[in-house]
């Protein structure tokens, strides 16, 4: 990291690091063991926090976006291209934690449900939004071409969201404003909302520092075109 | 337990993945900001144009 940050820019990164290990403390010493599932439970609490993230992320994706055709300021294109990568990075930790909570749950790594697999395109749309961004040259052009994306891929959330109360499906059914028989002990609860909390700040710590290091990108490709105006 | 340890492993190998892509761009770019700095003062003894040798960025 680099120089030009005091100690208030390290706020962020005590404050999400000190979360973390709180949230972790949480999930494995306060959290009750869950009657069924035992201990296998515990994957649940960044589990869900993790897709709530990436749901955030993706969120900021299309408000980008919208901010891109409104205004184009590249401020707006920076932005996207840092929720993104780690809308998709959430969404990799998302999958990863369910694929290794469900194969002791289920005896199967991986079904095709609607959860899972509205899941998996919603990843595939915005690794391809990366791809689609790595292959344009023309910043303009990219940041157009990527805006339009990060908005359609955002109509996917709610059919990620929404699928465990639309089909029936492999996947648990809600916990949170589920039916009548859902719902959370209340320490369960507390630990959520403290991985929830800790996943945001490190949400905050990473999108900051990528979008600085977009913005210095971009300074040096302006400098060097300065410099070597024919290339 | 083994598969809950395995889940969380995941979580810190993968966030360590990004960790480690942040830190080699921050890196890539402070020494292509050298290597422009330097470039300048070139052209500037010389009163000509540096050619930099190609450096991919990566978004």
């Amino acid at each position: 990291m680099s120089a030009d940050r005091g100690p208030r820019s390290r706020l962020l990164p005590a404050a999400a690091i000190a979360a973390l290990a709180a949230a972790l403390g949480a999930v494995f010493f306060f959290a009750p063991t869950e009657r069924t599932m035992g201990d296998l439970q515990r994957i649940f609490y960044f589990h869900v926090a993790a897709w709530w993230l990436a749901f955030g992320a993706f969120f900021v994706v299309a408000g980008s976006a919208i901010g891109w055709f409104r205004t184009r300021l590249p401020k707006y294109d920076a932005a996207a291209v840092a929720a993104a990568e780690i809308g998709v990075l959430f969404t990799t930790i998302g999958l990863a934690m369910g694929i290794i909570w469900a194969k002791p749950a289920w005896g199967i790594w991986w079904t095709w449900d609607a959860r899972l697999t509205t899941a998996f395109v919603l990843w595939l749309i915005y690794a391809g939004y990366l791809m689609l961004r790595a292959a344009v040259d023309d910043p303009v052009r990219r940041a157009n071409l990527s805006a339009a994306l990060g908005l359609l891929g955002a109509a996917d959330i709610p059919l990620v969201y929404f699928s465990i109360r639309w089909w029936r499906t492999q996947h648990p059914s809600p916990v949170i404003m589920g039916g009548p028989d859902s719902g959370l002990h209340p320490d369960m609860w507390i630990t959520l909302l403290v991985s929830v909390a800790a996943l945001t700040l490190l949400f905050l710590w990473l999108f900051r520092w990528r979008v600085r290091l977009e913005h210095a990108e971009r300074r040096l490709l302006a400098d060097r075109a300065a410099l070597l105006p024919e290339s | 337990m083994s598969w809950l340890f395995a889940g969380y492993a995941a979580f810190f190998v993968l966030l360590g993945g990004y960790f480690a892509r942040l830190l080699l761009m921050e890196r890539r770019l402070a020494r292509e900001r050298d290597n422009l700095a330097a470039a300048r003062e070139d052209a500037g003894d010389r009163g000509d144009r540096y050619t930099e040798p190609d450096s991919r960025s990566s978004r």
